[in-house]
């Protein structure tokens, strides 16, 4: 069976099946923008998307472990909901731009050359756009980053497991073009679209502005979910930017802009303002809670169960042996790995393997089978559960190290049951306040950082964390600026800003300027740092941790990393 | 295919033959881009706040070519210190050349042979910032009659680009498949060795997968222009090369036309 028209709607959008959105947006003032949640109820039927899209997205809890750290019930904050309000923020921003006729003609591109074309095609892609996720997502990409298994031409595992979960779902695109036979596409030809808008790149700028680039539908709904999240959770932060009003600030953002005969989306003085604003609350949200240390803490833990699990899963062939891995997971990735550099120097004519592919390719898969040990209550609070007890029950790690490993697991546990606070654990836990170094130096302290954690392996964490870009683009590209012989690093142009510094621009002034990572230079530089702290689980205040705290930051400044420890802390 | 399919030309031709074709396709309403900012200006213009605002006319690219820019020697004339491009200068009834500017006949073309640094200083800042406005829009670079042998910069940026977005590069030219005979192919040999040339064995993965290759095809310019146009018109499944047709995920083409 396939997910009903009324499932589409999200009462954050909509308050009722009737009552239509108002925007007061239109030039004309008199005559604003009405948005009919019937219409999006009758495109959300006409996809035919299977129930199994929903019941998957359902499982998977939007913050992942963090959840269970606040000690909240996941299910209520589901990529499901998430993924139905990004797609009714689409829908309503595709309506803004197409009812009051601000999309260029030359912008219009086949086979999406009609704005009744492209409906269906951003609601689909929109609701989709989590279901390359695998269990604890990003965490996962930072163990892999971490350990240098991430391929250099990988564009995170979404990238990797995305085509593959689509070409699943063919009886959805099948369902699809028998409900828009006009299109005269195939099935396929709807799913490489679909795939490529999540991926972000697609080759029409503006629609994919829509989708995936910096101020997408996306980002636009996760920063109003969340803040609505953090007003209920046990959590000393709460949002600034009252996305709860969401017409309000939609209306802000959706007021000047247009798409224009390139196929860029203008930001024009209002609609730039508004798009600041979610940059700045996205980061503020990335400073105070995504990655701020008192989720770290715990977050960090959880991390060194999933890394361990999955080296020892994917190189060591004992551990492997002694797995409840089903045979066909054992056999590929141990395939995979064996000999394989002897099968490289033997196959010389034949595309070489490589190493990194194919254990970055083993602990994909892993990561899917291991979603069978889900919990009921908490899908990776399940899988981390099987991870700590298959790394206990194996033979050939060090006991002070399985200690250690238990110290960690009692103090998660306890936080998810309810034992002890998340404070109370970061007191616990947190050795001394944390150090700020430059992110440009990140690598590099992660580097020199490397032989201390192997160390002191027994007896602390060493978290480093990053913060991220303010313009999160899906890809960044090689630049080069006149004469210059060294490559930047920077978005493709698809988005017009106005000119000048950010806190020019105002209602009323034009986009004249392509937007790049340049022009919101001034707010990137507030957040340019990575914060490393250091974990003794239940052991800060010993000598010995506030030691090992010392090694580090000594190791950080002999390396000539540029090294500040917090002030104020804790807050 | 500019008009029609919305494709972007890059020109490497000093004359202004394809922007003449282009304007009296498109009724005279055609213009030549010959730097970054005017690029950069083209891409950005909205019509948001102007009342009378008109779809800007269909541009070409121009990278500078090897006879290109004119200058005028007339002591103190405003121009004789800026390079204008010869394709905004319109041919008076004795062909001659004037100075739009002090109408004396002092007007000079400027030489800049491949190589000269201010040639490749003015073209680094026109490809790039093209690069960064329709890069992530095309699914494929065709090379029309290129030589290829002066331009070492220019295949440069081409093999880094297609590398970057792993697309393939096309080069049509008749003798495409002497491997000796095509500095294209040289070059891409020498310096990116990881762009494989296309060929049976590399058949199967090309229609799956979107990937880097070289692919040469021996024929002229026109007679693939032409078979590009019927397949694009036809809407047809499989080209006779055996390639997908184009992707609809990623629309329009970079043409690269230029001088042999």
């Amino acid at each position: 069976m396939w997910i009903r028209g009324l499932n589409f709607r999200s009462k954050e959008y909509f308050r009722s099946a009737t009552e239509p959105l108002k925007l007061d947006i239109q030039r004309n003032q008199s005559n604003p923008i009405t948005v009919s949640p019937r219409y999006l109820e009758e495109v959300g039927e006409s996809l035919g998307l299977l129930n199994k899209v929903q019941s998957y997205l359902q499982e998977v809890s939007q913050l992942g472990l963090q959840e269970a750290w606040l000690g909240l019930p996941p299910h209520g904050h589901n990529r499901w909901d998430h993924s139905v309000g990004a797609a009714n923020v689409g829908f309503i921003w595709l309506s803004a731009l197409d009812q009051d006729k601000r999309i260029a003609r030359g912008a219009l591109r086949p086979p999406l050359d009609t704005p009744e074309k492209i409906y269906p095609v951003v609601v689909l892609s929109l609701i989709l756009h989590d279901y390359g996720h695998v269990p604890f997502s990003h965490l996962f990409e930072q163990v892999l980053e971490s350990i240098n298994w991430l391929p250099p031409t990988a564009d995170g595992s979404e990238a990797a497991i995305l085509p593959e979960r689509l070409n699943k779902l063919s009886k959805s695109f099948q369902n699809f073009v028998a409900a828009y036979r006009e299109y005269q596409v195939e099935s396929d030809d709807v799913r490489k679209i679909v795939s490529s808008l999540i991926l972000g790149n697609y080759g029409m700028p503006w629609l994919q502005a829509i989708v995936n680039s910096p101020v997408d539908a996306d980002k636009i709904d996760y920063i109003r979910y969340d803040s609505q999240f953090l007003s209920n959770a046990p959590f000393g932060i709460r949002a600034r930017l009252l996305l709860d009003k969401v017409d309000q600030w939609l209306s802000d953002f959706l007021s000047e802009q247009e798409v224009n005969h390139a196929g860029l989306l203008a930001l024009h003085g209002r609609s730039a303002r508004a798009a600041l604003e979610l940059w700045e609350e996205r980061m503020y949200l990335y400073d105070r809670f995504y990655r701020a240390p008192e989720l770290r803490v715990p977050d960090r833990m959880a991390f060194e169960i999933v890394q361990q699990y999955l080296i020892r899963c994917t190189m060591s062939k004992p551990f492997l042996g002694k797995q409840a891995s089903p045979p066909d997971v054992k056999s590929r990735v141990t395939y995979k790995l064996r000999g394989f550099t002897d099968r490289v120097a033997r196959q010389r004519d034949q595309k070489p393997v490589d190493p990194v592919e194919a254990k970055y390719r083993s602990t994909l898969e892993v990561m899917l089978w291991a979603r069978k040990y889900g919990g009921t209550s908490h899908l990776e609070f399940g899988i981390l559960k099987m991870m700590k007890e298959q790394l206990l029950q194996h033979a050939n790690i060090d006991e002070s190290f399985k200690n250690f490993l238990e110290e960690c697991w009692s103090c998660l546990s306890s936080l998810a049951e309810g034992g002890v606070e998340l404070r109370q654990l970061m007191n616990n836990s947190l050795v001394r306040q944390p150090l700020l170094v430059p992110r440009e130096q990140f690598d590099k302290a992660r580097e020199v950082l490397r032989p201390i954690q192997h160390a002191y392996c027994a007896e602390a964490l060493i978290d480093i964390a990053k913060m991220p870009r303010v313009l999160a683009a899906p890809k960044r590209y090689s630049v080069r600026s006149l004469g210059g012989e060294d490559k930047n690093q920077d978005i493709d142009y698809q988005i017009l800003v106005p000119s000048g510094p950010l806190n020019s621009w105002q209602p009323g002034k034009r986009a004249s300027q392509p937007l790049s990572d340049e022009v919101v230079s001034d707010l990137e530089k507030k957040y340019s740092y990575c914060r490393i702290i250091v974990i003794c689980p239940n052991a800060a205040n010993t000598a010995r941790a506030v030691y090992i705290w010392d090694r580090v930051r000594s190791v950080l400044i002999e390396s000539g990393i540029s090294v500040h420890a917090m002030e104020h802390w804790p807050p | 295919m500019v008009l029609k399919y919305g494709a972007y030309v890059v020109s490497l031709n000093f004359d202004g033959l394809t922007t003449k074709a282009l304007q009296q396709q498109a009724e005279g309403r055609a213009i030549s881009l010959h730097t970054a900012e005017e690029i950069l200006n083209y891409f950005c213009a909205t019509r948001f706040f102007h009342a009378e605002f008109q779809e800007p006319p269909p541009a070409v690219i121009k990278v500078r070519g090897d006879v290109f820019y004119a200058r005028c020697t007339q002591v103190g004339c405003p121009w004789s210190t800026v390079e204008y491009p010869i394709d905004r200068l319109a041919l008076e009834g004795t062909q001659q050349l004037r100075c739009p500017h002090c109408s004396a006949d002092t007007l000079r073309l400027r030489f800049s042979f491949p190589g000269y640094r201010a040639k490749e200083e003015a073209a680094y800042p026109t490809l790039w910032i093209t690069r960064r406005f329709i890069a992530s829009r095309i699914s494929c670079i065709i090379i029309l009659g290129l030589s290829g042998r002066w331009d070492r910069y220019l295949l440069d940026f081409i093999f880094d680009l297609a590398l970057e977005r792993r697309i393939p590069v096309v080069d049509v030219k008749p003798d495409a498949q002497e491997k000796e005979k095509n500095p294209i192919d040289n070059f891409r040999a020498t310096y990116y060795p990881s762009i494989v040339r296309y060929n049976d064995a590399s058949k199967s993965s090309i229609t799956h997968k979107q990937e880097c290759y070289y692919i040469p095809i021996a024929t002229s310019a026109d007679d693939f222009a032409s078979a590009l146009r019927q397949e694009l018109l036809s809407n047809s499944k499989e080209t006779r090369n055996g390639l997908r047709r184009q992707s609809p995920s990623q629309p329009p083409l970079l043409v690269l036309e230029g001088i042999q």
